[in-house]
């Protein structure tokens, strides 16, 4: 029986280690606003942004065809408008961060609060021109560390509830089958 | 190509964990499906093989393509990954005839050490059996299709990773279920009648074709999200939930009347008495999970021997070089020299505990190297404790000879010091005192030295040592022991070499008869016994941990002597006071009394508090709990022996906690031992100083995974204290009604502490005596 338990916490441990790790694309559009010839669409995840790791992705595409533009390149500059003393983050977008090549990313670190991002697009062909995008982002603050862990919190429930509902069908046996004496 | 095809196609995500699983699962496979193709098994072809791997791919592609980097941008692409995980890889796993390969694939070991207990258990059967009926399966797989496409469930798994892997491994799950019960894959005989199956697939596919349709001609874009993002590639977002909609409806119908085909072409064809049920009343009756572990028995797989544990000693290379007596001096001489490191720089360097030798290597890495190895292996820091090095000469010089006082012959004495240790601990702020550390290191030197050259054998080891106490309790949940390695032989020694000595080696110190054996308690691991056997029958066996706290294998010791009780009291109680003692909430509490108890000093207030929490308070509740589960199922003996028969139960949870404690400490502050041996160094004129080393020896940021490490654990010692307290109740129980009853209520109690821990453990850590530099 002990080795049962062993098993099913291994499993268990198992099961849980491969949803910590596994990871998906997804987030939020952010912004989206259009100077000159660009589009510009923002992405960020988490959603909401919190405090921590923050992923602003980005894809640019001409105004009128809407076809993907990927010659360019983008920095990134945030400044926290509730905390002045809070240093301004910079940061050039990189298509190596990007899962879905067809978008620039860059992973910044930011505290929770009020942050004005400006978004610098600079076209390396066609008409070579910079665009400007300004927009806010409200980080908000950290979860709880209680939320990060409760799946490994919960974890034990999974082998209790399996021996339990063993041991339960068991007196349930036992109750339908006269002792023998 | 345009350059928009080029960014799709190389848009792949590598997620380790995943291409590790799947990795490992065609691993598995293949070897299981080699082996019983060599043991003549027909029913697995090549296309058993292709199945396998062209399910596994199916997943891949899902997961890790540009499908994955695309669907939150076009519906299409998110619908086509959902087709591949439920149309397409669980049907193809489940035509691999998977579970057989697979558990034939395995490693000997964890075949039969985990799997095959796993798929025996009564509550994973039941599982298994409840997910692949019919009915149940027909319900999971219909619910998770409509309850993700649910616009704010679909919109909520599109913008959160969490939710989104949720999403897709509900899919997949389910959808297993479902094809599990439409292909019934071998060895599983077909449980119901087949003509269930064709209702089955038609009900599923009406459904399907509902959904589909509700996509397909929706005037409107269902899932907001796709309005939001960018249009690429013209398409518009009610065009695209169109498309999505024809896929689902096309692919789906297909493939369900593919399934319904195949299925009635089986029916027509098969023997009528296959379609009743036949093997519900045959081999299925005691599960599928059963039958699986009896045909993999049956294709040839070796019987484990009945006494054939694992033998740390029969390792080459790490077996011979434990049994010799000079590997166990050398450590032995290793540790001593740093023991004389810790005794110079406490007595004579700087008074700043985390840049002085006598701060870390005890208090962080001799603790956390400690209980992780009583954690994976055993006591082996008695193996190489440097205090019993000069036992030989004391006893020499003092004779050596005189028998341990018989009204001493227990562990009242070791307990008590065990508790003036904890004392110490708090009161001298011995952590942060290296000055006292290395006057502890120099007593425990001389006690050690006096009592072994006075008394017979190891008497310091078995009655006095704290240390050495802590160990002993702690390496009841230790894997390795030391055990005949056939039990049979030990009947016909008459020499009984391991305790009394022999021609090859002395015999044990600590008076231990290896046959008699039922636990590492008092075991100091130091190998001499294995050295003594003439017919080398002494081993270092593997068994499972917490095997030596369940009443059969504990013998009577544990349970009847109220000096062990009392030490294993300690060590539960005083894990958790230890822990709790280092959190902020509990330094604001102790602060806020002494401050209101102004006629306390600190050592005295201390003192009563440790009494209180480790003694006092512990002894009532396990009155309580036993009394309560006496009373909710009457059992054989009197409450206070119920709640020592039932303190061992608690010895995983603590433990767990130990780990978790010093193991934090070790995690976050390992490279304190180059700050402070720098300093050292530098001291003597070896080494010039590097203060950046200090600086970022210790208080750095705790990665993210160290709690998640530690948490772990203690779920570890949660499920183990339950299971041992499960074993206790049903040896003193005459039903399996009153066992649940009777252990009830120590689950409510196990389950209680476990919250405390977890508490503990969250709390901000007050790194008091650790930090060097800044504030």
């Amino acid at each position: 029986m002990l080795l049962r338990l062993w098993s099913l916490l291994f499993f268990g441990a198992s099961l849980c280690c491969l949803s910590a790790v596994a990871r998906g694309d997804g987030g939020a559009v952010v912004f989206s606003g259009e100077s000159g010839p660009l589009r510009v669409t923002v992405f960020v995840e988490p959603v909401p942004p919190r405090a921590g790791s923050v992923d602003l992705s980005l894809l640019v595409q001409d105004t009128t065809s809407l076809e993907v533009i990927e010659t360019y390149t983008a920095l990134l500059r945030l400044t926290n408008t509730d905390d002045t003393t809070i240093e301004e983050i910079e940061a050039s977008m990189s298509r190596a961060v990007a899962t879905n090549r067809l978008f620039q990313a860059a992973a910044l670190e930011l505290s929770a609060g009020s942050w004005q991002v400006t978004l610098d697009v600079d076209q390396v062909e066609g008409d070579r021109s910079e665009h400007t995008f300004i927009f806010p982002l409200q980080v908000v603050p950290p979860q709880a560390r209680f939320w990060d862990v409760l799946i490994w919190i919960l974890l034990p429930a999974i082998p209790l509830l399996l021996f339990l509902a063993g041991r339960i069908r068991r007196v349930a046996i036992d109750m339908q089958e006269p002792s023998v004496t | 190509m345009s350059s928009d095809w080029q960014a799709f196609w190389i848009s792949w995500r590598f997620d380790f964990g995943l291409s590790l699983l799947i990795f490992l699962s065609s691993l598995i496979y293949l070897r299981g499906w080699l082996r019983l193709r060599r043991r003549g098994a027909g029913q697995f072809g090549p296309w058993q093989l292709a199945a396998m791997l062209g399910g596994l791919w199916a997943v891949y592609i899902a997961l890790q393509s540009p499908l994955e980097a695309f669907s939150s941008l076009l519906l299409q692409i998110h619908m086509l990954q959902h087709l591949l995980l439920m149309f397409i890889a669980p049907p193809l796993l489940w035509l691999a005839k998977p579970e057989l390969p697979l558990l034939v694939g395995l490693p000997r070991v964890l075949r039969r050490s985990v799997v095959a207990p796993l798929l025996r258990d009564e509550g994973v059967r039941m599982l298994t059996r409840g997910l692949t009926h019919p009915v149940i399966a027909w319900l999971l797989f219909v619910a998770a299709t409509w309850i993700w496409h649910l616009p704010a469930l679909y919109t909520r798994a599109l913008t959160s990773t969490f939710w989104h892997e949720a999403e897709h491994a509900t899919f997949f799950l389910a959808a297993l279920c479902f094809w599990h019960v439409v292909i019934a894959p071998y060895p599983h005989t077909r449980r119901e009648t087949r003509w269930i199956v064709l209702p089955f697939l038609l009900l599923a596919g009406l459904q399907g074709t509902a959904l589909s349709a509700l996509l397909t001609f929706s005037d409107r874009v269902l899932y907001s999200h796709y309005l939001a993002v960018p249009r690429i590639w013209n398409t518009v977002p009610l065009d695209d939930q169109a498309v999505a909609g024809a896929l689902m409806w096309a692919c789906g119908s297909l493939i369900y009347l593919v399934a319904l085909s195949l299925v009635a072409v089986e029916i027509w064809n098969a023997p009528q008495v296959a379609l009743i049920g036949a093997g519900a009343k045959g081999t299925l009756r005691t599960g599928p999970s059963l039958e699986v572990i009896r045909q993999s028995e049956t294709f040839g797989t070796r019987p484990l021997a009945k006494n054939a544990r694992w033998d740390l000693l029969s390792v080459p290379g790490i077996g011979n070089l434990l049994r010799q007596a000079a590997t166990r001096r050398t450590l032995q001489v290793f540790l001593l020299g740093a023991a004389g490191l810790i005794v110079l720089d406490g007595l004579w360097g700087p008074q700043i505990s985390p840049i002085n030798l006598a701060g870390v290597l005890p208090w962080i890495h001799w603790r956390g190297v400690l209980v992780i190895g009583l954690l994976v292996a055993g006591n082996f820091f008695c193996l190489a404790c440097p205090f019993t090095l000069p036992r030989n000469l004391a006893k020499r010089l003092l004779g050596g000879n005189h028998p341990w006082p018989a009204f001493l012959r227990s562990k009242w004495l070791a307990a008590g010091l065990l508790v003036f240790f904890f004392w110490a601990y708090e009161a001298l702020a011995l952590w942060d005192s290296p000055w006292w550390t290395a006057w502890i290191v120099v007593t425990y030197f001389a006690a050690s030295f006096a009592i072994d050259g006075f008394f017979r054998g190891a008497s310091f080891c078995k009655y006095v040592c704290p240390i050495g106490q802590f160990q002993f309790a702690a390496s009841l949940i230790s894997p390795l022991q030391i055990a005949p390695r056939d039990a049979q032989l030990c009947t016909t020694c008459t020499t009984h070499d391991c305790i009394r000595g022999g021609p090859q080696g002395p015999g044990c110190q600590t008076e231990l008869f290896v046959p008699q054996k039922t636990s590492n308690l008092d075991c100091t691991f130091c190998l001499d016994c294995v050295r003594a056997c003439p017919k080398d029958n002494v081993g270092l066996l593997a068994f499972l941990p917490a095997s030596q706290l369940t009443p059969t294998a504990s013998g009577t010791r544990l349970v009847q002597r109220n000096d062990l009780a009392a030490l294993l009291l300690v060590f539960c109680s005083a894990a958790f006071v230890n822990a709790a003692w280092m959190i902020a909430p509990v330094v604001a509490l102790e602060q806020a009394l002494l401050q209101s108890l102004t006629f306390f000093n600190r050592p005295l207030f201390v003192g009563l508090g440790i009494v209180l929490t480790a003694l006092v308070l512990p002894a009532l509740g396990l009155l309580a709990v036993a009394a309560l589960s006496n009373t909710m199922a009457p059992q054989k003996e009197s409450v206070a022996a119920l709640a020592r028969r039932y303190l061992p139960a608690l010895v995983p949870l603590s433990f767990a906690l130990w780990c978790a404690h010093y193991a934090f400490h070790l995690l976050t502050s390992a490279g304190t031992i180059f700050a402070a041996g720098n300093r050292m160094l530098a001291d003597w004129q070896f080494a010039s100083l590097s203060e950046a080393a200090a600086a970022c020896a210790c208080c750095g940021e705790v990665a993210g995974w160290i709690l998640p490490v530690e948490i772990l654990l203690l779920d570890g010692g949660l499920c183990l204290s339950l299971f041992v307290a499960y074993r206790i109740a049903e040896g003193q129980s005459h039903s399996s009604a009153a066992t649940l009853r009777a252990w009830m209520p120590w689950a409510v109690l196990l389950i209680g502490l476990f919250a405390a821990t977890v508490w503990i453990l969250m709390q901000p850590m007050q790194m008091r005596g650790t930090l060097v530099l800044g504030g």
